[in-house]
């Protein structure tokens, strides 16, 4: 069999040009393998592809192995090569052509799909940026520009200005309010913590006090009056000092500037004032001054200096010498006993303060208000001394009215019991007479000894006075009120049970030895100062500012809510603040 | 010109600036008692966050220096020293303005926001100050680009000499030749590396086919398998480079992002602050 093989090649216009040779065997093998006589130089050719062989007078073309022959589109292992027939093998295409005189076949082979350069594949493949490899700026920056915008300001400000949202908002994850909220609010605020306008009422304008005093109206305020509250306040924001969002209990301002400001130099803000000036607890507070009761009015107080010992007495009108109560033990009617302390001062029911000493509770044991020697078991009340005096009156009237012959009753010597007169119930006007006669006697002998020597003057300041109710020649008693201080520092506040780990004599240490009610207690500023520090930390101290003892809004005084300048009008001058500017 | 590290621009200037800056802020701060306790509704806190504000919006117009090729507004070294510099002090200016209050908030959005920009960019300047010389040592005398071509004209020598060896060699050298890129998703660019390389397979295929060939065979296939062992190398080299590269640039796809997400957040906190005064 002779074979014609034209390869066929393009020149640079792109017009085939033919290389023909011819083959002479029985079969042709047609692969990569440089051993065939059909060499097809890719790699996209097996070894050995194909055969084109002779059989039944027909010229075949069979693939080998797993090879395969693309035939006018379709894969077929074995072909039948006729005159116009094409067949690719791998990327080459033959063409079965009319052959010429002398052969038997003539074929045309063309490298249809040249292998792709290698560089520029490579290069078309490769994705050697993150860009390339799809990574973006521009894309992600928007994402996140517009949805933290949505999220954060255009949702709540929607949700601000439109409240039936509100119901819908709430139950986002973060809901608007929640996301704005700067920090956690005050105890008493934080039900409001999912609607900002229940104080920030209107957009962009700060917190007005009209808002909080919907609630706090009856707030107490610093001054006793409104028009000296309106001097010296005016129309300070009740948010300049109480600012919300800083936690649950800091709504509360506690530095010392709060009232340094003011009381640091008060005599030149307000010349007319009482008060002395006091700064930081450590180094500018001034020696406590102790309010003690003078008279006659209830209310008529003095505050007086610790340091001046001279004025330094408390004139209560009761008698009572710490040191006869506190010995080791001291002998009572049921024998020794032991008084403490907290025997008398007994803790009110919030630890801060105490019960009041009562006599019937912490006296009257040992302190018995018998008058007549001979019958224990009657006492006088504790109280009124007309009142005592009724009670030692009936009592003598009854021991004259229930025996005869009053006149030779011996006044002193009531137990002897003299028998009625024989025969009658009755007594003569006359006998009734000196018998209340002799009863009144009694008791006024009597009261003399209880008042002036033996029971009412050990505790209490008697004084006698002649007749100024009775007739000529009566004698009545007068006890002096007893005013015993219930807080001798009031202006502070002292929370004895925050105190509870000390003993009472740590701070109130000269008690065991006062042999005067007189004496004041209370411990001074310099033994406060062994623990507590200023607004300054100190080692091994309270930090104590001036809202740890003192307060603001004091109990009665006129409310805050009246200091605003309207409500008082301008008539009176407002005091000369720093660089008299107000 | 001689070179000079960002860091190091016209002898710290700007590390001078930001030291200042950060001393005179701390210092403020802690001198600072406001009544009720330092925040950032004090007016120290209103002030070190009006800083901070400006100096955000500076930073950002660094992104559009950078392209402003004629600006003769110092030079761009300059720019990006003081851009890291003072980026850095707003660590401390934004703590500071926040007095180290945070919550679930916007306002904390922003701060952590803000963390994150200057984190990565921190990332940024300690890739800047190490991949380059890494990439220069990976690459040698080469650039990507002659890689390639020294890539493409193996393949070029390896299919011809694969042409007379079985099948499976040549389709293995046909596979590596159309198969084998550089670089890819930007997972498989920072690793550097590419598990199912086509040239790989081929390295590892040609020796065990070797084995089994004898004479001319043999020989052919010894002399493809050095010609695949330096592609491998080259492409290995190539791959390394671009993971260094992508490693340069990555954290720029994180800095840019948030720190327009840091824009959007700090208009949030301060229109949130204003809105409810």
């Amino acid at each position: 069999m002779r074979l014609l093989l034209a390869t066929v090649t393009r020149n640079r216009k792109g017009q085939p040009v033919r290389a023909e040779r011819t083959l002479d065997g029985d079969s042709f093998a047609i692969g990569r393998g440089a051993q065939c006589p059909i060499f097809l130089p890719d790699p996209r050719v097996a070894l050995e592809h194909a055969t084109i062989f002779r059989s039944e007078g027909a010229t075949r073309l069979a693939a080998v192995g797993t090879a395969t022959l693309l035939v006018e589109g379709h894969q077929d292992p074995e072909m039948t090569l006729a005159p116009g027939s094409y067949v690719e093998i791998g990327p080459y295409g033959f063409t079965v052509e009319t052959p010429p005189a002398g052969a038997d076949l003539a074929l045309a082979v063309e490298l249809k799909r040249p292998l792709p350069d290698d560089l520029s594949d490579i290069k078309v493949r490769s994705r050697m940026t993150l860009t390339a490899a799809g990574l973006g700026k521009r894309r992600p920056a928007w994402i996140f520009l517009g949805v933290v915008l949505l999220l954060f300001v255009a949702i709540p400000v929607i949700n601000a200005v439109v409240p039936p949202l509100r119901a819908v908002t709430a139950k986002f994850v973060l809901p608007p309010d929640k996301a704005w909220n700067p920090g956690p609010l005050a105890a008493g605020h934080s039900s409001f913590a999912n609607d900002c306008r229940v104080c920030h009422e209107i957009p962009f304008v700060h917190v007005r006090d009209r808002t909080c005093l919907k609630c706090h109206d009856r707030i107490a305020g610093h001054a006793p009056t409104p028009r000296q509250q309106a001097a010296l306040f005016g129309d300070t924001r009740c948010a300049k000092c109480h600012a919300d969002h800083k936690g649950a209990s800091g709504l509360v301002r506690s530095d010392a500037g709060l009232c340094s400001s003011c009381h640091g130099d008060l005599k030149r803000r307000a010349p007319e004032t009482t008060l002395v000036d006091a700064r930081d607890f450590a180094k500018g507070h001034p020696e406590f001054r102790v309010t003690l009761w003078r008279g006659p009015g209830k209310d008529d107080v003095v505050r007086v200096v610790q340091t001046d010992k001279a004025k330094l007495v408390e004139r209560s009108g009761l008698r009572f010498p710490h040191v006869d109560h506190l010995k080791s033990s001291i002998r009572g009617p049921k024998g020794r006993v032991v008084l403490e302390c907290k025997t008398c001062h007994v803790p009110d029911a919030s630890g801060r303060s105490f019960q009041p000493v009562q006599m019937t509770k912490h006296c009257s044991d040992c302190h018995t208000l018998e008058f007549e020697p001979a019958v224990t078991s009657r006492q006088v009340p504790h109280g009124s001394v007309d009142a005592v005096m009724l009670t030692m009156q009936e009592f003598y009237a009854s021991i004259a009215l229930n025996n005869v012959a009053v006149d030779t009753v011996d006044s002193g010597d009531i137990r002897r019991v003299i028998p009625r007169p024989a025969g009658g119930g009755t007594i003569t006007e006359e006998q009734r007479q000196r018998a209340l006669a002799w009863a009144r006697a009694k008791a006024a002998k009597t009261a003399e000894d209880l008042f002036e020597a033996r029971v009412c003057i050990v505790c209490h300041e008697v004084l006698k006075m002649s007749g100024p109710r009775g007739g000529p020649g009566e004698v009545v008693w007068n006890v002096a009120p007893v005013r015993v201080a219930s807080a001798w520092l009031p202006k502070s506040q002292f929370d004895h049970a925050k105190h509870r780990t000390f003993k009472c004599e740590d701070c109130h240490d000269k008690v065991e030895k006062s042999a005067s009610s007189g004496d004041v207690n209370i411990p001074d500023i310099e033994s406060c100062r062994v623990c507590h520090a200023g607004s300054d930390p100190a080692a091994n101290k309270v930090v104590s500012t001036c809202v740890s003892c003192h307060g603001f809004h004091l109990p009665g005084h006129a409310p805050w809510s009246k200091r605003a300048r309207g409500e008082v009008g301008n008539e009176i001058a407002p005091i000369a603040l720093r660089g008299g500017s107000r | 010109m001689r070179h000079q590290s960002l860091l190091a621009y016209a002898k710290f200037r700007y590390l001078k600036v930001a030291a200042v800056v950060l001393v005179a802020t701390i210092a403020a701060y802690a001198l600072n008692r406001p009544p009720g306790g330092r925040y950032g509704g004090s007016w120290m806190g209103y002030t070190l966050g009006t800083i901070g504000a400006l100096l955000i919006l500076w930073l950002l117009w660094f992104g559009i220096r950078k392209r402003r090729y004629a600006s003769t507004a110092g030079t761009l070294l300059g720019w990006l020293s003081a851009h890291v510099y003072l980026g850095t002090t707003l660590l401390v200016i934004a703590t500071l303005h926040a007095a180290f209050q945070v919550g679930w908030n916007v306002h904390t959005l922003a701060y952590v926001l803000m963390i994150a920009v200057i984190l990565s960019g921190f990332f940024g300047v300690w890739a800047y100050l190490k991949y380059p010389a890494l990439i220069t040592s990976t690459l040698g005398d080469d650039t990507l680009e002659t890689l390639l071509i020294k890539i493409a004209d193996l393949d070029r020598q390896a299919r011809p000499l694969a042409l007379s060896l079985p099948d499976a060699c040549n389709r293995l050298v046909l596979a590596a030749s159309l198969g084998t890129d550089i670089g890819g998703s930007w997972r498989r660019q920072l690793s550097g590396r590419d598990s199912d390389c086509p040239t790989t397979a081929a390295v590892v295929g040609l020796q065990s086919i070797g084995k089994t060939l004898r004479g001319e065979q043999s020989r052919v296939n010894q002399q493809l398998y050095a010609v695949m062992v330096r592609k491998q190398e080259l492409v290995a080299r190539a791959r390394a480079a671009v993971a260094l590269k992508a490693r340069l640039d990555v954290w720029l796809f994180v800095h840019v992002p948030l720190s327009i997400a840091l824009v959007a957040a700090l208009v949030a906190h301060v229109v949130s602050v204003f809105f409810y005064w």
